[in-house]
Order: C-alpha cells, then sequence, then structure tokens
C-alpha cells in the first residue's frame, strides 16, 4: 500500500548502465536520457568536484588539462570507479527525477550475466546511494531479448547476441529464463582498441579514442569488401616517428582487417554458445536464427560473418541500441508480471 | 528504391488488391536478379518456407514480430533494396498479424486444486469459533454460578436495588455484598437499609422477614461470645463457628437451607426480638450509629449460606482475613470448582468432598479455619500457594 503510494509519486526508472552509453527509462514517459557514460571530474585544493557528466564530458576526454580528469567509470560493463560510477548514476537520476516529487524512485539496473556477485554488488550499491528506493538488477540478454520482442517466455528457444561497449552477451531463453549465457569482454571498446593498435603499427600514428570510434561507426566493416579497398576516411593524429600531428587515408579493407580479432572473439562466443545448446533449442533457433542487439550489431557486414560462421538467419534488432534500455524499461512497466526476471542482491 | 514496383506485373490474384506490396516488390527484385528462392534461401540461411511467406504476404506462417521483420530486412538488403523503407511499409501492411511487443506470460507453477485461499481462511474462523464456543460452554456449565461469579460493586447493587420489581432473594444477594464489606459506618449501611426496605416490598417479603429472623439468632449469639465490632466485620464467616460453639451444628445449617421452613428456632427467639427492631428502626433514615454497626451483620449470614448450600455444612472455611486474595479451587480431577477474588473480610466455604485443592494467590491474608478452629496462616503476605490439599486432614493442625 504504501509502496503503492510511493511508486505513484516517484518517477521510477530502468538504468541501461553501459560502458559506451547510459540510457534512462522512466516509467510511462519511455526512453528520456541517451548519453555517454563519462564523468569529467575537477580537482579543486585537493577536492574532487564533478564538473560534468554526458555529452559534455565525453567532448573533454582526452582533452583535458592536469586538473580535469574525464572517466569512464564502467569498465568491460561493470563498475570500475565506484565512487565516479554513484555520482554519474547520482546525476542521471537527478536529471530525469522530477524534484518535486520527494519519494526516491524504485531503480531497474541492468548487468552482465557473467558479471560477478561482487561486481552487482557494486552497481546495486552505486544505485542505491545515489538516491534509489528499491534496486532490482536485471540479466542483459535477458534485457536485451525483451526489448527486441523476442517470444522469450514461450517453450521454443530464442537466442539473442548483445553487443555492447565492454562486453558482448551470448544467451539461449526459452520459458522466460536464460538457458545458456556466455558472457565475453569484447565490445566496442576492444573494436576501438584494436584500430588504434592496427594504426600504430601500420601506419606510425597514434590516434584517440574519440578518433577511433568514429572511424569504427563509418568505416568498420566486420569484413573486407569483396574487391578493391571500399569506403575510405581522412583520420589525424600524432606521428611516432616524428612527433608532429599528421593527416592519413584509411580504408574500409584496412579497418576491416584491425577488427579481425574482435570479430573472432565474438564469433567464436556465438559458436561456444551454439555447442552448449541443448538439442530441442537448437532445432527451433535454426529455424528462427540469431538476433543481435546492442551497438556493436550497427557494424556493417557483422550479420553477414555471423551467418556464414553459424549458418543461421541472422537478424539484426529494431533499434539495437535501445533494446537493452526497453527491455529493462518493460520488466519495470511490467514489474508484478515480470518479476521473477529481477533479482536483487540483497 | 531501386524498382518502381509499380511498373511490375502483378503475378497472383491476392497480389492485385495490394499493387504495391511488399512481397510483390520483393519477388519482382528477386526475379531482376535471376536468382530463386531456393538459391536466396541458401545464401541467407533463412528457411525457403519463410522467404515465400514474405513474397507471398502470409503473415501468419512468419515466425514472431522481431523474426519476420529481422529475415524482411536481411532479404531486402540481400536485393540491394532499402531495407528500413521495406520494414516500415511491412509494419504497416502486417499491424493486423505481427505483434511486435510479444505477450509476455511466464509460465507459473500450476495451483494444487485445493481450496482457495479466502474459503481457508473462512473456515479457519469458523473452526477456531467453534472451538472456543465449545470450550465456553463446557466450562460454564461444569461450575456453579455462585462460585465463578464475582460480586457487583455495591455502588452498582443500591442502583439495581431500587426498583421495587426486584425480588427478595435479589435483595438478599445484595445484601452480602454490603455485609461482606461492611464496615461500621453510616454512608455503607444506609444502603443496606434500602435493600433491606425494598426486600420487604414485594410478596416473598414475608418469607425474607422471616429468614432475617432466624439468621439473626445464630448471629446474634456471636455477637454475644465475641466482641461485636470483630462480629460486624467478619459477618461473612462467623456464623458457621457460632453454631459450634452453641454446641448445636445441625441446627443453624438447617435454617440456612430452608430459611422458610425452620421459622423459629429456640436459641434464635430470645434475642430476635431485638435484631428485628434493630431493623426496623434502620429502615427508618435516622439510625443509630450503634444499630446500624448491628444491621449488616444479619445479612452476613445470607452471604454465607448459598455456598455452603450445596455442601450442606462444609467443615473448611477460607476466609480473607487480612487483605484482598484471589483463589481458586479445584476438584480431585483437576476440574474448576472455583476461581474468584475474595475481599477482604469475604469467605469461601468449600464444600465437604474429598481431594479439593486450593491455589492462593496471597497466601498471608488467608485465615483458614476447619470446624471452627481458625489455623495457621499458609504463607507469608503476598506469597502465591499452589495446590494446597483442602482435606481437614490434611491441614496443618490447629495450634
Amino acid at each position: 500500500m504504501f509502496q503503492k503510494l510511493t511508486g505513484w509519486m516517484s518517477a521510477d526508472m530502468a538504468i541501461d548502465l553501459g560502458t559506451a552509453n547510459t540510457l534512462v527509462y522512466v516509467k510511462g514517459r519511455g526512453i528520456v536520457l541517451n548519453e555517454p557514460s563519462v564523468v569529467a571530474i575537477a580537482e579543486e585544493k585537493g577536492k574532487k568536484k564533478v564538473l560534468a557528466v554526458g555529452d559534455e564530458a565525453k567532448m573533454m576526454l582526452g582533452r583535458t588539462p592536469g586538473y580535469i580528469q574525464a572517466i569512464r567509470p564502467l569498465r568491460d560493463g561493470v563498475i570500475a570507479d565506484f565512487e565516479v560510477a554513484e555520482e554519474m548514476i547520482k546525476h542521471f537520476i537527478r536529471k530525469v527525477h522530477n524534484r518535486r516529487s520527494f519519494a526516491s524512485p524504485l531503480v531497474i539496473v541492468c548487468v552482465p550475466s557473467g558479471s560477478t556477485a561482487v561486481e552487482r554488488r557494486a552497481i546495486q550499491e552505486s544505485a542505491e546511494s545515489a538516491g534509489a528506493r528499491r534496486v532490482f538488477l536485471i540479466e542483459e540478454p535477458m534485457a536485451a531479448a525483451i526489448g527486441a520482442g523476442l517470444p522469450v517466455t514461450e517453450p521454443t528457444g530464442s537466442m539473442v547476441v548483445d553487443i555492447g561497449g565492454g562486453t558482448t552477451e551470448v544467451a539461449v531463453l526459452s520459458l522466460g529464463g536464460i538457458v545458456y549465457s556466455r558472457s565475453v569482454r569484447v565490445g566496442g571498446d576492444k573494436m576501438d582498441e584494436a584500430i588504434i593498435a592496427y594504426i600504430r603499427r601500420n601506419h606510425n600514428l597514434l590516434i584517440g579514442e574519440g578518433s577511433a570510434e568514429r572511424i569504427k561507426k563509418e568505416i568498420g566493416s566486420a569484413c573486407p569488401p569483396e574487391d578493391g579497398e571500399g569506403r575510405t576516411m581522412e583520420i589525424k593524429g600524432r606521428d611516432l616517428m616524428n612527433g608532429v600531428p599528421k593527416e592519413l587515408i584509411v580504408s574500409e579493407r584496412q579497418i576491416a582487417e584491425s577488427l579481425a580479432e574482435p570479430v573472432g572473439a565474438i564469433i567464436e562466443a556465438v559458436k561456444v554458445a551454439l555447442e552448449h545448446t541443448a538439442p530441442e533449442l537448437a532445432a527451433d533457433i535454426v529455424d528462427k536464427g540469431i538476433v543481435l542487439t546492442g551497438g556493436g550489431a550497427l557494424l556493417s557486414n557483422l550479420d553477414y560473418v555471423l551467418r556464414h560462421a553459424t549458418g543461421l538467419p541472422v537478424s539484426i534488432a529494431d533499434d539495437p541500441l535501445s533494446c537493452v534500455a526497453l527491455g529493462t524499461g518493460r520488466a519495470l512497466e511490467e514489474m508484478p508480471k515480470l518479476k521473477n526476471v529481477l533479482t536483487s542482491m540483497y | 528504391m531501386a524498382t518502381n514496383p509499380q511498373d511490375e506485373f502483378s503475378v497472383t490474384g491476392s497480389d492485385q488488391a495490394a499493387p504495391s506490396g511488399v512481397g510483390q516488390i520483393l519477388r519482382a527484385a528477386r526475379e531482376r536478379t535471376g536468382k530463386d528462392v531456393a538459391e536466396v534461401a541458401i545464401l541467407l540461411r533463412i528457411r525457403q518456407p519463410f522467404l515465400q511467406a514474405l513474397e507471398e504476404g502470409r503473415h501468419r506462417d512468419l515466425p514472431g514480430g522481431t523474426y519476420a521483420i529481422g529475415f524482411l530486412r536481411t532479404y531486402a538488403d540481400f536485393l540491394e533494396l532499402d531495407g528500413e523503407e521495406m520494414v516500415r511499409r511491412f509494419k504497416q501492411e502486417a499491424s493486423d498479424d505481427l505483434h511486435p511487443r510479444s505477450e509476455l506470460v511466464f509460465p507459473s507453477p500450476v495451483s494444487e486444486g485445493r481450496i482457495p485461499n479466502g474459503a481457508l481462511l473462512v473456515i479457519g474462523l469458523v473452526l477456531a469459533g467453534a472451538a472456543y464456543g465449545g470450550w465456553y460452554w463446557l466450562n460454564s456449565h461444569n461450575t456453579t454460578v455462585a462460585g465463578t461469579s464475582t460480586a457487583l460493586p455495591e455502588r452498582l447493587m443500591s442502583e439495581f436495588s431500587r426498583p421495587a420489581s426486584l425480588t427478595a432473594d435479589k435483595a438478599a444477594s445484595a445484601k452480602p455484598d454490603e455485609a461482606g464489606q461492611a464496615k461500621p459506618d453510616d454512608g455503607q449501611a444506609k444502603p443496606a437499609a434500602d435493600a433491606a426496605k425494598s426486600a420487604e416490598a414485594p410478596a416473598p417479603a414475608p418469607a425474607a422477614d422471616q429468614a432475617k429472623a432466624e439468621d439473626r439468632g445464630p448471629e446474634d449469639k456471636v455477637a454475644g461470645n465475641v466482641a461485636p465490632p470483630a462480629a460486624a466485620e467478619s459477618g461473612a464467616a462467623k456464623p458457621i463457628p457460632a453454631p459450634a460453639d452453641a454446641a448445636k451444628p445441625a441446627e443453624p445449617a438447617t435454617p440456612e437451607v430452608a430459611p422458610a421452613g425452620a421459622a423459629e428456632p429456640e436459641p434464635a427467639k430470645p434475642d430476635a426480638g431485638k435484631p428485628a427492631d434493630a431493623a426496623k428502626p434502620a429502615d427508618a433514615p435516622k439510625a443509630e450509629p450503634a444499630k446500624v454497626t448491628q444491621a449488616p451483620p444479619p445479612a452476613a449470614p445470607t452471604a454465607a449460606s448459598p455456598a455452603p448450600a450445596d455442601g450442606g455444612g462444609s467443615r473448611v472455611v477460607i476466609r480473607a482475613a487480612a487483605d484482598d486474595c484471589w483463589i481458586q479451587v479445584r476438584e480431585m480431577d483437576g476440574q474448576l470448582l472455583a476461581s474468584k477474588l475474595l475481599h477482604r473480610g469475604e469467605a469461601f466455604s468449600v464444600p465437604n468432598r474429598p481431594g479439593l485443592t486450593l491455589t492462593a494467590g496471597n497466601a498471608g491474608a488467608l485465615a483458614i479455619s476447619v470446624d471452627g478452629k481458625t489455623l495457621p496462616p499458609l504463607g507469608a503476605i503476598g506469597q502465591v500457594r499452589r495446590d494446597i490439599s483442602l482435606d481437614p486432614a490434611k491441614l496443618p493442625p490447629a495450634p
């Protein structure tokens, strides 16, 4: 009764606390916030203060003077910097929560299926100290599958591959539960790193994370084009040989080559998951195939590569970037019905 | 868009209804590439029936919404059509058949088909009520009302005794209370006098009068033997010792049991006149203090009489001498005989039955007398004593 009252007064929210982006879904309003998970912290007289969060802080990433730090508090899908993560969640909650209502919100946060109990506890505690009344956790692949609209509660196998910023989650779901899940710490970040390493190795040019991400989004591909160099792009960075800034043109073929390793890791994870799938579920998956969600699904030709590697139909979900947030939001909206996919560390 | 679907010829009758249908566009684009469905199915790894269903617009034959849209997007991209545009059109066409937001119904354990919770609750309540009722009924039928009921406060009694419709019986039972707590002062004596008055008013009045006259007999004897104030205070307990003093144990008992029958016992006669006189002035509001002190005692014997009535003259009498005391008397088999609070001065006559046990809440306040001989106190003031045998033989001897 009291819970209902406070729930009515507060804006309950679902948070997709991602390595790259944090999305906040508010009950009854949908996704209201989508910002990079970056926090800029200024140090004044030994005291740390939050300078900016989200888009603004991302602009500072890699361009900060000595007294400012632009931090990404999440690495590999889990909290790497507890205090900064707490500040970030607090900022986002404050941003979307109606200041006039005095009841603190109920929050559902999604966690990678491969995260340890310690990591989950860290996420739950930081959400709680950020001002949540009650915190529930939901496993990312389940949220992604619900968000993609897969029939997860039916007695038929569904396979979802959620390629996020820090992790790739491969899961087989049936009857409302995760039958098998595998989480590999390969995602958008690893792809960026691979691009940086490739360009440094082959062109002696050092580029920042932001530039690498831009390259991946524009000309990134999971497999080289059939003929020629494909699309090309100008990149800028610092020449390692003589230390001066330099401009260079890279092609799709080069980037595809650089991305071969992280893409290979994703394919391997999917193959291992398929190997561990029960035959009946495997039969269902042969019919309907794999659904890709997460930002990684937007990497061109990834579906093609996966299709050829697995021999299964591979489709990309509608709006893959917000699948997890939508699924978590749906769990929030239909909480009494979907309560058995929610967990709590206490 | 690579092609203009309107220029393509229609293949089946159903397609004519939707000339720019998604299926039609897909088929036209595929035919332009020169591949048949089987070839495309192998390339895209999408099963042939699904591709055919897409081309023929049989939305019901496709797997759930997400998959159908995924297949369509893959197929359209393969045919170098605008995937997003095709998906948008497809959603419009198939809005009736496809539910992108699939209904999520989690499997829940089957209920075991027993009685529903609400009914269970009601049945439980009824059972509990029945159990309590049964217990209450059993308890209320096994003990005498006189033994268990506690006396009404005198304030209420004086209220009750005013209406003339009250029988002498009630008036008589009203008197014990006053007598029990009687102290020789005016305030309490007057209600007693009132009660006496009302007792005389109804029909049974003569009988009550007679009873009084008889009762006064022994009482006056006591007054003769013991100091009068003491008699007034301990009026309730004394009448039994009194006959013993008079060496006529049987006689006082009979007047108590049948007050109306034995009208004039010998010893009573000479003195009977005086208390009667005393009572009559008491009827009149201005009672002399000395006489008022005597007025309550006459009522006292009637107070003691109901209890011994079933025992036929009990040998053991428990009296709360020093203070109020709660007592509980149980039968040999543990059944409750009496449980009451004895106010200071009140007495309880124990029936002459073997095996009775007493539990006293304030053992020091009790004075137990056997055949009129007062025994030493059972314990200190405030001490709780349990399971004291009330057999006269088992009680400690009188000093």
